[in-house]
C-alpha cells in the first residue's frame, strides 16, 4: 500500500508512524515496524524518501548497537539498513555520518551468529556498489572481512556466507570494468579525467587479486557429482569472480591462472581437472579486446587441453567444450590462423556431437562460434566489392558439419539439455555465415528444412497435448530460424523458383493451431520478412494473402512481441514493393494509428510504429499526403512526450532512458520519411505537398533543441536529428533564417562533431552544408513556407 | 549471476534474432536516408549472382 501511496503523498505519516512503534517496549512490534520499513525502502523510489532519511537511519543504527540481544531485531534493522542505503547519498557524503554507519555494519559481520552475518555482508556489497567512491577508508576492513568469508569453503550451513564474500568482490569488479570502459570513451588518460572531476577507479581488484584469486580457484575444486546446474553456489560464484577479475587485471591474473591450469589439467580427480578448465574458460571472457594477452597462452595449450575430451568424466567433457566455444568466440585467431589447431577443435567438436547431451549442446554452440568466427575472419580479409566472402576456412567441411548436425537430431536423447534447439541454432548461424563456396549446402537445407516443416504440419494434425503442441512449436519456429537465414542466403534467381513454396509453407504454420503459439507466430512472420527483403518488387503477389495475418497481427496488442513484427514487416513490404503497397495502406496506416493510442500495447512497439511511418511514406512518396494529417499528430504527441530531460528526471532509471531514446528515434525516424516522401523524386523541383511540414518546422526546432540538452541523449538520436535539420534546411532554404539561426546551426554542428562515430560525423558534414544555404527570403523556394 | 554464469553467446536464440531483426530495420532505414541524401550507400543493388546449382533432392538425413 505505501509503495502506491507514497508516490503520491497520500500518506505522508506512514515513516514517522513506523518510527513511533519502534519505540514500543513489545518485540514483535518493533520487529514487524523494521521489517515494514525494509520493504518500503526497498520498494519506493528513493526520492520520496530522502526526506526521511536521517530519521530512519537513526532508528535503523539504534536497533543494530552491540547491546541489542534480540536476533530477530537485530537482522530486520540490518535488513532496512540495506533497503535505505539507496536514499542516505547526503549522510555517505558526510565523514562522521559515513563512519558511523561503516562501523556499524562493519561490526554486524563480526557476530559468530550466521542469521547476522548474511544479511550485514549484504549490506556491504550494496555499499560498495552504490558508493564506491567512498570505500578508500574502509576498504582493508571490507577485505580482511570479506577474506574471511570466502574461506568458509566446505563449511555446512555456511555457503551464503562465502557466496556474499564473493559477492562484494564481483559488485566491485562490475564497477571497476564500468569506470574502466568510461575512461576509455573519454580517451584513456585517467589523470587528466581525474582532474576534471570524473570519477576513475581506485584499482581495489589490482590490489587484492593475488591473496583472493588463489581462494577462488580453490573454490573451483569443490564441486560436487549432484551440483545442479540450475542452483547457485560457490563454484559458480567464483568462475563469474574469476571473469570479473580477468576483465579488470588480467595480466595479473592469468599467470595464477595459468599456474593453476597447469597443476591441475591432468590431476587425478575430476574436480581438479575440471576446475583447470573453469579457470582457464574464465580467465578468457571478454579477451577479444586484449588478444595480444592471452594469445600465447591459448596456443601453448589448446591441443594438450583438447585432449580432454576423451576424459572418463562427462562433467570435465561438457567444460571442455564450453572452453573450446570460449576459445573460438574470444581468440578466434588461435584456431583460425593455425590449420592443425582449426583441425584439432573442429575433431574435438564433432566427437561432442556424439556424446552425452549436455556435452553435444556445447560442441553445438562451439560450431555455431566458430562458423561466426570463421565468417567474421573471411569478411576482414576479403575484397571489400564483395558482398559476401568466396570462401572460408570451414568451407572444406561446412557440408560435412550441416549434416552431423541434422543427424544429432535424429538422436532419441535430443530433447535433454536444450539440444534439439542447440543443433538447429546452430545450423542457422551456419547458413548465415555461408560463404559463396557452401551454396550447395544453403540449397540443400532449404529443401530439407521445406520438407520437415511439411511434415511437421501433418505430424500437427495428429497432436491432441497441449505440451506436445508446445514441443511442435518450439521446432517449428527452430525450423522457421532456419528457414530464415536459408532466405537471405538463397540467390533471388533461386528464391524466385521457390518462394511460392516457402510462402504456402509459412501461410500453413500461421493457420495450424501451433501457429497460434506466440513464438511460432513471430518467426513465421520473419521468414516472410526476409521474403519480402530477398524478392524485392515481386513480392507484390503475396501481399493480399499476408494482409490478414499482418492486420491480425497489429490488431492484437497482447502479444507485442508478434504486434512488433508485423510493424516491421509493413516496413518491410513498403520498402520491398514501395507505390504498389498503396492499396493496403488505409488498413495498414488505420491499424499503425489504433495500436499507437492502445493504452495497452507494450510502449517498446510505439517506437518502430512511428518508424514505420517513415517507410510507408518513402514507399508512396506525395501520395503520403492523404495520411499526413493522422501520422502527424501521432508524431506531434509522441514527440511532445520524447522532450523530455531524463538526465534531470529519471537520470538512474536506465530504462526509461532508453525508452525516451527509442521514442526519440521513432519520431525522428518519422518526421524524415515523411519529408523525403512528401518532396518527391525530383531532386530540382521538389513536390508541392512538401509544404505540409512547414507547418512542422517550429515545434520540430524545439524538440530537437530540447533532447540537445538531454545529457543521456544517444549518438543515434543526434545523427537522426542532425539528419532531420540538414533535410529541412535543404528544402527550406529561405525563410529559416529565423527558426533556424547561425547559433542554432553552429550549435548544433558542434555537438556533432563531438561524436565519435563516424556516421554521426558524415551526418554532421552534410548538415553543416545545407545549413550554409540557408539565407533570408528571395531565394529559390521563396514560397515554400508558404 | 546464475544467468550470467550460463550466459552463452548464442547468435540466433529467439531473443537474439528479435533482437538482430530489429537492429537490422534500424539500419536499413538509415541507409534508405542515406541513400535519399545522396550520401553513397548502396542499398537499391541488385543482390550478387552467386553459383547457380539445380536444385536437387537433399542427400542429407531425414528426421
Amino acid at each position: 500500500i505505501a509503495k502506491a501511496e507514497i508516490q503520491h503523498n497520500m500518506w505522508p505519516d506512514v515513516i514517522t508512524n513506523l518510527l513511533t512503534k519502534l519505540n514500543t517496549p513489545v518485540d514483535d512490534a518493533k520487529i514487524s515496524s523494521l521489517e515494514a520499513l525494509g520493504y518500503i525502502c526497498e520498494e519506493v523510489e528513493p526520492q520520496h524518501l530522502v526526506q526521511h532519511s536521517n530519521q530512519i537511519l537513526t532508528a535503523v543504527v539504534h536497533h543494530m548497537r552491540a547491546e541489542e540481544t534480540n536476533v530477530h531485531i537485530k537482522k530486520a534493522a540490518i535488513m532496512a539498513l540495506e533497503s535505505s542505503l539507496a536514499f542516505c547519498k547526503a549522510n555517505f557524503e558526510n565523514k562522521v555520518e559515513r563512519d558511523t554507519i561503516m562501523t556499524y555494519i562493519c561490526s554486524a559481520t563480526q557476530t559468530d551468529n550466521i542469521e547476522i552475518k548474511v544479511p550485514a555482508l549484504q549490506c556491504l556489497v550494496t555499499t560498495v556498489e552504490l558508493y564506491y567512491h567512498h570505500m578508500k577508508d574502509y576498504m582493508q576492513h571490507c577485505y580482511l572481512i570479506t577474506h574471511e568469508a570466502m574461506k568458509h569453503q566446505g563449511t555446512d550451513g555456511e555457503e551464503s556466507l562465502v557466496l556474499q564474500g564473493i559477492e562484494f568482490w564481483n559488485t566491485l569488479c562490475d564497477k571497476e570494468i564500468e569506470l574502466k570502459e568510461d575512461l576509455i570513451d573519454r580517451g584513456g588518460d585517467a589523470a587528466a579525467a581525474a582532474a576534471a572531476g570524473m570519477k576513475v577507479s581506485m584499482h581495489y581488484a589490482k590490489g587484492a587479486h593475488s591473496s583472493l584469486v588463489p581462494i577462488l580457484l580453490e573454490l573451483l575444486i569443490c564441486q560436487d557429482d549432484e551440483d545442479d546446474p540450475d542452483q547457485w553456489g560457490p563454484t559458480k560464484a567464483a568462475v563469474i569472480c574469476l571473469e570479473l577479475f580477468s576483465s579488470v587485471c588480467r595480466d595479473k591474473v592469468l599467470p595464477l591462472v595459468i599456474r593453476f591450469v597447469e597443476t591441475n589439467l591432468k590431476a587425478d580427480t575430476w574436480q581438479k581437472r575440471d576446475a583447470a578448465l573453469l579457470a582457464f574458460s574464465a580467465v578468457l571472457k571478454h579477451a577479444r579486446t586484449e588478444p595480444e594477452c592471452v594469445t600465447d597462452v591459448v596456443n601453448r595449450a589448446i591441443l594438450p587441453v583438447l585432449e580432454l575430451m576423451q576424459d572418463q568424466s562427462v562433467i570435465v567433457r561438457d567444460s571442455l567444450a564450453f572452453l573450446v566455444g570460449r576459445i573460438c568466440d574470444e581468440v578466434p585467431g588461435a584456431v583460425l590462423d593455425s590449420q592443425p589447431h582449426l583441425e584439432a577443435v573442429y575433431k574435438c567438436l564433432r566427437s561432442g556431437l556424439g556424446m552425452e547431451p549436455r556435452v553435444a549442446t556445447n560442441a553445438c554452440w562451439g560450431l555455431n562460434v566458430l562458423s561466426d568466427s570463421a565468417f567474421e575472419h573471411a569478411c576482414n580479409t576479403m575484397d571489400e566489392s564483395l558482398a559476401k566472402p568466396k570462401t572460408y576456412k570451414l568451407s572444406p567441411v561446412f557440408g560435412a558439419i550441416v549434416a552431423d548436425l541434422f543427424q544429432v537430431m535424429l538422436r532419441p536423447d535430443v530433447s535433454k539439455h536444450n539440444l534439439l534447439a542447440a543443433s538447429y541454432e546452430a545450423i542457422s548461424t551456419f547458413i548465415n555465415s555461408a560463404p559463396e563456396d557452401c551454396y550447395q549446402t544453403v540449397q540443400q537445407t532449404t529443401v530439407e528444412i521445406l520438407k520437415r516443416l511439411d511434415q511437421s504440419l501433418h505430424h500437427a494434425a495428429q497432436i491432441t497435448s497441449k505440451d506436445d503442441l508446445m514441443k511442435l512449436a518450439e521446432t517449428q519456429s527452430l525450423m522457421c530460424a532456419v528457414l530464415q537465414a536459408c532466405v537471405k542466403g538463397l540467390s533471388r534467381e533461386n528464391m524466385e523458383s521457390i518462394s511460392d513454396q516457402v510462402m504456402e509453407i509459412v501461410l500453413k504454420i500461421l493457420q495450424n493451431p501451433s501457429g497460434s503459439m506466440q513464438e511460432v507466430k513471430e518467426d513465421a512472420l520473419m521468414t516472410i520478412v526476409k521474403l519480402a527483403e530477398s524478392l524485392g518488387p515481386t513480392f507484390e503477389k503475396y501481399c493480399s494473402h499476408v494482409q490478414i495475418h499482418i492486420i491480425a497481427g497489429l490488431k492484437n496488442t497482447a502479444e507485442y512481441h508478434a504486434c512488433g513484427v508485423c510493424v516491421g514487416l509493413v516496413g518491410d513490404i513498403a520498402r520491398a514493393i514501395k507505390i504498389k503497397i498503396l492499396p493496403f495502406c488505409d488498413d495498414y496506416v488505420s491499424c499503425l494509428i489504433m495500436a499507437c493510442k492502445d493504452a495497452d500495447l507494450d510502449r517498446s512497439v510505439k517506437p518502430n510504429i512511428l518508424s514505420c511511418f517513415s517507410d510507408i511514406a518513402m514507399g508512396i512518396g506525395p501520395l503520403f499526403e492523404k495520411y499526413y494529417e493522422a501520422t502527424s499528430e501521432m508524431l506531434f504527441h509522441a514527440s511532445k512526450m520524447a522532450e523530455k530531460n531524463t538526465s534531470v528526471e529519471s537520470p538512474t532509471d536506465y530504462d526509461e532512458i532508453d525508452h525516451i531514446n527509442d521514442l526519440r528515434e521513432g519520431c525522428l525516424d518519422g518526421y524524415t520519411g515523411i519529408v523525403h516522401a512528401l518532396k518527391g523524386d525530383d531532386e530540382k523541383n521538389f513536390a508541392p505537398q512538401v509544404k505540409l511540414i512547414a507547418q512542422q518546422i517550429q515545434h520540430l526546432v524545439s524538440f530537437i533543441t530540447a533532447i540537445f540538452h538531454d545529457a543521456e541523449l544517444s549518438d543515434s538520436n543526434k545523427r537522426a536529428a542532425l539528419g532531420l535539420l540538414g533535410d529541412i534546411a535543404e528544402i527550406f532554404t529561405t525563410d529559416l533564417a529565423n527558426i533556424m539561426p547561425a547559433t542554432f546551426c553552429n550549435q548544433c554542428v558542434a555537438l556533432g562533431y563531438r561524436s565519435k562515430d563516424s556516421a554521426t560525423i558524415e551526418i554532421t558534414k552534410f548538415a553543416e552544408a545545407k545549413f550554409a544555404s540557408i539565407r533570408p527570403a528571395g531565394g529559390m523556394y521563396n514560397n515554400m513556407m508558404g | 549471476r546464475l544467468s550470467q554464469f550460463k550466459a552463452k553467446r548464442s547468435s540466433s536464440d529467439e531473443t537474439a534474432r528479435r533482437e538482430k531483426f530489429l537492429a537490422s530495420q534500424k539500419s536499413k532505414r538509415f541507409d534508405r536516408f542515406m541513400w535519399q541524401r545522396g550520401l553513397g550507400v548502396k542499398v537499391f543493388e541488385e543482390p550478387i549472382q552467386q553459383v547457380t546449382v539445380e536444385f536437387v533432392d537433399s542427400s542429407l538425413p531425414a528426421e
